[in-house]
């Protein structure tokens, strides 16, 4: 391994890469898009207030009705005269968002008519409904203020993660979802930058450069450049992404405190304020990057095999099948591995070492994994890579040469012989 | 005398089938050798081997004294038959990374892209992308790429296929100076007028095998004056009454026939006198394109008498 012509080739893959617009726009883009995405909502709900739903209540009896009244005192209105064939046509003209209508006789059974408002409209008026029910239900009985108060009665959960480092206050959620934006983060970045390998390799075979460039390299230094290179094209662009949102971490609260402190009451002011956008620790950002990394090594092997061994982009697709399935079973098995970290299945699968990046990185997110665990997944996976990158470079030294046989895998295999 | 590149017993096989048998040159310095042979002959897996693109399963390849190897391939400059270059890179960048990954300093790499930029009156496409520029203008900086880092010894595969009349003129040139400044030229090609003109030896490839190999003009002398080149005004039909020869070429008022064994040259003059107005009549040495086929066909019945 020629070292100096080695680091020529990564030069040259790293800078062409990094220097094209498409790479700068998305790297500056996506950060502001993600950012868009995320914080317009609460910039929207905090400037616009909630619209006030009015929904007729055709009640003869009032009962369930004073009750409502109770609940929501602003959405329900009492039409209990008004015919129900006009009401009906209100709610069609959208002069009221809904109708409900009790019967005299069986209040357990109200009707309720709506024309827009959609899914969650139903789902508040059940709620509300089912409360007043309950309501009526223990006047009745004369059960008094007490029961009825100790229906309403819950616990007050105070969720707090155990590890080695000590306690930290955390519900779960937060880092289930942290888990899963790094676990497809990965996901995302094996599978494109695996493409750009296996689009720059078909290029050069397509260009008719590569044995050119192959009189002066052997064919594993300009792969292993080339697979180096893009890499590190990938890791540019994940610092560029941990400094934008980090900075935007450090910024995003007090912006948030300003925005809803100008139009909206001081109470909303004060919960939006505690909005945070959840720390994540160094050491996680350390594995995220080495995951990355190994994980990418061993794809990109693949990739960069595929590439030499088709024609053109359409070919590839029967070669990319498997590679996409193993690429694609961990984000199956994601949810089940984040829920419960420890089970078997999540534990066996973790380890497999073309799903760990993905499947034991959300372990380390969402549970304390023992270092010897980590350490293995990482043994597994650095052999597993060395072994495609050696099968891979079989496979490539062969297959840059090859033009205008199509490659099956029986062909493949016996390239590996050559 | 001072051989630049020697295959001894070099053999190289894909899976079962064998692409380049045992094969023995020896290249002399300064001179053009030409390799020749049909299509899927063995010259282009041969001419990767010297290149040390890959490696021979038998045999060795030496070059300059050294074995073929990564240091040989800096002493090459390899033009293959399917080239090109990146098509989103610069012109002087694009050369420039060539040029260093055959290992010349960024500094002489440099001074030595502009002299042949200069030369080939390119030098204001230094900074275009591959990609803007014509066929023709993509062809001369592929011969720069193959030949900016001043090696010692240049192989060219099918060097004219694809090239425009001008660009072949170009490169027929620039061949012909690196000859005469002391270089060795390799160069493997289908079309024997350019061998003819310029190659002082030559090999013949058939199925792997060489089945010829010298000087040009010895081997050409060897063949004697066996041809017929004949004009004339008239039919032709005798000439297909001829008895003994074999009719290589034949158009309007042209043949070019050879003579076999018991043919009698003054017998077929007498014969065209009797039927046609000969404008000329000649007995010359056979062309290459005659000494091509009919070598690769007697090699080939014999292979497949054995």
């Amino acid at each position: 391994m020629n070292l100096s012509k080695l680091i020529l080739i990564f030069k040259r893959e790293y800078l062409t890469r990094i220097r094209t617009k498409a790479f700068i726009i998305t790297t500056l883009l996506a950060p502001l898009f993600i950012f868009a995405v995320t914080l317009l909502p609460i910039l929207i709900s905090s400037f616009g207030g909630e619209d006030q739903k009015i929904i007729a209540v055709s009640d003869p009896s009032g009962d369930l009705f004073t009750q409502l009244m109770v609940i929501d005192g602003d959405t329900y209105v009492p039409r209990h005269s008004t015919p129900v064939d006009t009401l009906k046509q209100l709610v069609t003209e959208n002069e009221y968002d809904g109708l409900i209508i009790v019967s005299e006789n069986n209040i357990q059974e109200p009707e309720f008519f709506y024309s827009s408002g959609g899914l969650e409209l139903v789902s508040d008026v059940r709620r509300d409904l089912d409360r007043a029910f309950v309501q009526v239900k223990l006047k009745e009985k004369n059960l008094g203020d007490e029961v009825s108060g100790l229906l309403q009665a819950r616990t007050n959960l105070q969720a707090s993660r155990l590890s080695k480092e000590g306690e930290t206050e955390d519900d779960g959620l937060s880092s289930f979802i942290i888990a899963y934006i790094l676990a497809f983060s990965i996901y995302m970045a094996l599978f494109i930058y695996g493409s750009v390998i296996m689009r720059g390799v078909l290029e050069e075979k397509t260009n008719r450069i590569v044995e050119i460039v192959i009189s002066s390299v052997k064919p594993v230094e300009l792969m292993i450049g080339k697979v180096l290179g893009v890499g590190f094209v990938g890791l540019t662009q994940f610092v560029v992404w941990a400094l934008i949102f980090s900075s935007i971490a450090f910024f995003s609260a007090p912006l948030i405190a300003f925005f809803t402190s100008t139009g909206a009451s001081s109470a909303t002011a004060a919960a939006s304020s505690s909005v945070t956008i959840p720390t994540i620790e160094f050491s996680v950002w350390i594995y995220f990057i080495l995951y990355y990394l190994v994980g990418y090594l061993m794809y990109a092997a693949l990739f960069a095999a595929i590439g030499s061994a088709v024609d053109s982009e359409t070919e590839t697709q029967q070669l990319m099948s498997p590679v996409i399935v193993f690429m694609i079973i961990p984000m199956i098995l994601l949810g089940k591995v984040a829920s419960d970290p420890m089970a078997p299945i999540s534990v066996i699968t973790s380890y497999i070492p073309l799903f760990s990046p993905v499947l034991m990185m959300t372990r380390i997110m969402v549970a304390d994994i023992p270092f010897w665990e980590i350490a293995l997944s990482f043994l597994l996976m650095i052999a597993t890579a060395a072994l495609f990158i050696w099968v891979g470079a079989k496979i490539y030294r062969v297959g840059i040469l090859m033009y205008g046989k199509k490659a099956s895998f029986k062909e493949i295999i016996k390239w590996m012989r050559y | 005398m001072d051989y630049v590149c020697t295959l001894d017993g070099v053999t190289k096989r894909y899976g079962k089938f064998t692409a380049v048998n045992s094969v023995n040159l020896h290249i002399p310095g300064g001179i053009i050798y030409g390799i020749l042979g049909p299509n899927g002959a063995g010259k282009t897996s041969t001419l990767r081997m010297v290149n040390a693109i890959t490696a021979p399963d038998e045999g060795t390849i030496t070059i300059l004294g050294q074995k073929a190897g990564e240091n040989s391939q800096q002493q090459i400059g390899y033009l293959p038959e399917e080239r090109g270059l990146y098509k989103k890179m610069k012109v002087g960048e694009q050369l420039l990374y060539l040029c260093q990954l055959k290992g010349l300093s960024k500094s002489k790499a440099k001074e030595s892209i502009n002299y042949w930029l200069e030369r080939f009156e390119a030098s204001t496409w230094i900074d275009k992308e591959i990609n803007e520029l014509s066929k023709g203008m993509q062809q001369k900086i592929q011969f720069i790429a193959t030949i900016a880092h001043d090696p010692e010894i240049y192989i060219f595969d099918e060097p004219f296929s694809g090239l425009d009349p001008i660009n072949s003129e170009l490169l027929k040139e620039v061949i012909l100076e690196l000859k005469a400044s002391g270089k060795s030229i390799i160069f493997a090609t289908h079309r024997m007028e350019q061998v003819e003109q310029m190659c002082d030896n030559i090999c013949l490839f058939n199925k792997g095998s060489v089945i010829l190999e010298g000087e040009l003009s010895k081997i050409k002398r060897s063949y004697g004056e066996n041809t017929i080149i004949i004009n004339f005004d008239g039919s032709d039909a005798f000439i297909d009454n001829l008895e003994n020869v074999r009719i290589n070429n034949k158009s309007n008022n042209f043949a070019e026939i050879r003579l076999l064994e018991g043919a009698d040259d003054q017998q077929i003059l007498r014969s065209a006198m009797e039927n046609a107005h000969i404008t000329r009549f000649q007995l010359v040495q056979p062309s290459l394109q005659e000494i091509f086929i009919s070598s690769v066909n007697s090699s080939s019945t014999q292979s497949a008498e054995a």
